[in-house]
């Protein structure tokens, strides 16, 4: 099926078709004439010279000119012959290092080929690191394979990640430039053809109290699979308050890595300085989310925890912080501790100095989720949400985010192909065109229509 | 002949009786303006020198010795001349259900002369086509008819044709027919037979008048004279729907300044419609009665 590269052009061919139909249509044309004895009683002022036929006329040169226009516009179109008439594009994008991967390759072009959908798996630099990469790379893509196949009018992004990623800064800051859902395929054993079972995250939150607002805001949490989160809040004995997962397996299933969360309920953790006039700030700030509340900051980073903190994230001061007061100043802190029960997972340890207003239900409202992610995601990562191919949006997408991305949005972005294919069809097109034009020309000039 | 012989068999029987009396002429069927000796008494007068002796009723002279003369109105031969006119006009419609206005001349025309022929008066013809005039002199033998149908049929209306130097050559004392569609040199030809009506002739002006020119052929065309000799000077205009109206009251008002006109000048005029039987045309002609055509008064007189 023919295609343009340029359809506008095409359009504005049809456009000029329609005109010159339309002055076939509206034409004047002299009425016949009739040799009439009594000419001499029409009356001149009530004669007019001209009348409007509202029928087509001289069909044959309307067909002509018609036809040389359409041809015309086609051949600088840019007329493509598409056999692809896919109208998706499924777009995988993967880190580059997988790219020799020839077994994981094959088993994901199996598992996502559908029909009606071009599927094209693209490795990039950089995506295990940050998704971010990714986005970019997709958009790329996206713009390249938009501009060579005009047919596709959808664009679905399936990024393969890591369970882990270094950072998702990249990642928070080109996702709005990515205008559909994304998916996440978690690499590493756990795709979706992966029969691997999975040991179900836990989250458990000592305090004993089970009207704990913490305990009440971690039932809403879903840890990461392979991790065990657990809250401190005080001493006493664990509640286990959710038992998230997908799959568990059966006896090979993987150890868990521990992630202690230290949250005692006065909001002043060990190595922080308990201040000795509660200060008053609106706003925690964590994962990318704002929480508004009547806080009640009690106590700061020491100085030797602020100095680690300002002298930046690194294998040998693995402290970071992961959420902040309104005014700037660290509210929680990630520190990377030693290896956990599994060889290939690093467990951590969390302190958050927040002490929450009494009876306050600020942690069940939806901004409260940045703080409660960054305090279950897995150590030393920002937790990016993963989903099965099938399972829909990933975690961050709105609702009114459509899944895939219309095409027109990358058409833009890439030079479009200009040519014809094949390369002779535009010469073929415009040689045609001038005969039809010489034919009308012969036409015109042997009948003395205008 | 075949053509008009259903029309022949129309109008046999047909007399056309002169409007009013004729000067001297050859004993024929109409009544003369000049008094003579014929078998039917009319007056006497008392004999005065000169007259013819045979002429006295010599019974009356007997009983009372008083010459008297017998009188008795004359009868005279009218020359009839058939005047028609084949310019191009005349041609008008050339296709189309109805005949052309040439046609229903050319029948009125053999028509009339069967007529006149039939009354012993003499016919001549006198046919003006693209400027040639052809004619044929007043004849009483037979075959007359005849032949004016075949020189009518041998000729095209084409051209232009003034009608007045022809027919202002033509004898006074004679009845002239003219089958015209009054389109052409009409001022001349009033003219003409004024001159020649007050010369004594009898003047009939038979006015051909197509249908399609009565009422307009539908939709918009681009209408000329066809007598335009010059088709780059040949003014082009339009007849429409909506000037149709007024097309008509013109023609109307034209047909009506010919009607007086004519008469006027003490002719005769009758309007033929091209949709007319061509017979009860004849008829019209003859008689001076409107004879309607089709349900509507297509003959005027």
């Amino acid at each position: 099926m023919p295609v343009f590269a340029m359809p506008w052009l095409f359009g504005a061919a049809v456009a000029a078709a329609a005109a010159v139909t339309a002055l076939h249509l509206l034409s004047v044309r002299t009425p016949p004439p009739l040799a009439f004895p009594t000419a001499r009683f029409v009356t001149d002022g009530e004669a007019r010279a001209v009348a409007r036929q509202p029928r087509l006329n001289d069909i044959g040169l309307l067909l002509l000119r018609v036809l040389a226009l359409l041809l015309l516009g086609a051949a600088f179109a840019g007329v493509r012959w598409e056999d692809n008439r896919a109208s998706v594009l499924h777009l995988v994008v993967a880190d580059a290092r997988w790219a020799t991967d020839t077994a994981w390759r094959d088993s994901l072009t199996r598992v996502l080929s559908r029909d009606e959908t071009m599927l094209d798996v693209h490795f990039a630099r950089g995506v295990a690191d940050d998704p971010g990469a990714a986005l970019i790379a997709a958009t790329q893509r996206a713009a390249w394979l938009t501009a060579q196949h005009p047919a596709l009018s959808r664009v679905e992004l399936t990024m393969a990640l890591p369970p882990k990623v270094a950072t998702r800064a990249g990642y928070d800051a080109w996702r709005t430039q990515w205008p559909g859902a994304v998916q996440l395929l978690e690499r590493g054993g756990r795709a979706a053809h992966d029969s691997a079972p999975l040991v179900p995250g836990v989250i458990a939150v000592e305090g004993g109290d089970r009207d704990d607002a913490v305990a009440s805001a971690m039932r809403g949490v879903t840890a990461a699979a392979g991790t065990r989160v657990r809250v401190n809040r005080s001493t006493g004995e664990a509640v286990l308050v959710d038992t998230g997962g997908r799959r568990v397996g059966g006896a090979a299933a993987q150890p868990l890595v521990a992630i202690d969360v230290q949250w005692p309920r006065d909001g002043v953790p060990r190595d922080w300085v308990a201040m000795t006039v509660p200060d008053t700030v609106g706003a925690l700030a964590a994962h990318g989310r704002t929480l508004i509340g009547p806080f009640e900051r009690t106590a700061l980073p020491n100085a030797t925890l602020q100095a680690r903190l300002d002298s930046g994230y690194s294998a040998a001061r693995p402290v970071r912080a992961i959420a902040w007061w309104g005014d700037g100043v660290v509210a929680a802190t990630e520190e990377v501790g030693g290896e956990g029960e599994s060889t290939s997972a690093v467990s951590c340890t969390r302190t958050v100095a927040v002490r929450l207003p009494a009876g306050s239900d600020l942690l069940l409202t939806d901004d409260a989720r940045g703080l409660l992610r960054a305090l279950s995601a897995p150590c030393g990562t920002a937790r990016v949400a993963s989903r099965s191919l099938d399972g829909g949006r990933a975690a961050g997408d709105s609702a009114a985010t459509p899944v895939a991305a219309p095409a027109s949005a990358f058409r833009g972005l890439s030079a479009p192909r200009t040519g014809s294919d094949p390369w002779w069809l535009t010469p073929a097109l415009l040689a045609a065109a001038m005969l039809l034009l010489v034919v009308e020309w012969l036409w015109r000039d042997r009948a003395g229509v205008a | 002949m075949s053509a008009y012989g259903p029309l022949l068999d129309a109008v046999r029987g047909v007399r056309w009786p002169a409007r009013r009396a004729v000067g001297a002429a050859p004993p024929g069927a109409h009544r003369s303006s000049q008094k003579g000796t014929a078998g039917e008494f009319t007056e006497y007068r008392l004999y005065r020198q000169g007259d013819d002796p045979r002429a006295l009723d010599w019974r009356l002279l007997a009983r009372s010795d008083r010459a008297f003369v017998r009188l008795s109105d004359d009868r005279a031969l009218l020359p009839t001349w058939i005047v028609v006119d084949a310019s191009a006009s005349m041609a008008f419609p050339a296709e189309g259900p109805t005949r052309s206005k040439y046609t229903q001349a050319k029948q009125v025309a053999v028509g009339l002369a069967a007529v006149a022929h039939a009354s012993s008066d003499p016919v001549g013809v006198v046919v003006v086509a693209d400027g040639a005039v052809q004619r044929i002199p007043p004849r009483t033998r037979r075959g007359t008819v005849q032949e004016i149908a075949r020189v009518l049929d041998s000729i095209t209306a084409r051209g232009a044709s003034p009608l007045a130097p022809a027919v202002a050559q033509l004898p006074t004392h004679a009845r002239i027919v003219v089958l015209t569609d009054c389109l052409g040199d009409s001022e001349a030809l009033l003219k003409v037979a004024a001159a020649h009506a007050v010369a004594g002739a009898m003047f009939e002006c038979v006015h051909v008048v197509a249908g399609e020119e009565l009422r307009p052929p539908t939709g918009t065309h681009a209408v000329h004279d066809p007598e335009s000799r010059d088709d780059a000077a040949r003014v082009s205009r339009v007849l429409a729907a909506d000037g149709v109206r007024a097309y008509r009251e013109r023609f109307d008002a034209f047909r009506r300044e010919m009607a007086t006109r004519w008469r006027a000048v003490g002719a005769g005029y009758t309007e033929v419609v091209t949709t007319a039987d061509a017979a009860r045309a004849v008829r019209a002609v003859v008689m001076g009665v409107a004879v309607p055509v089709n349900g509507v008064a297509g003959v005027e007189r």
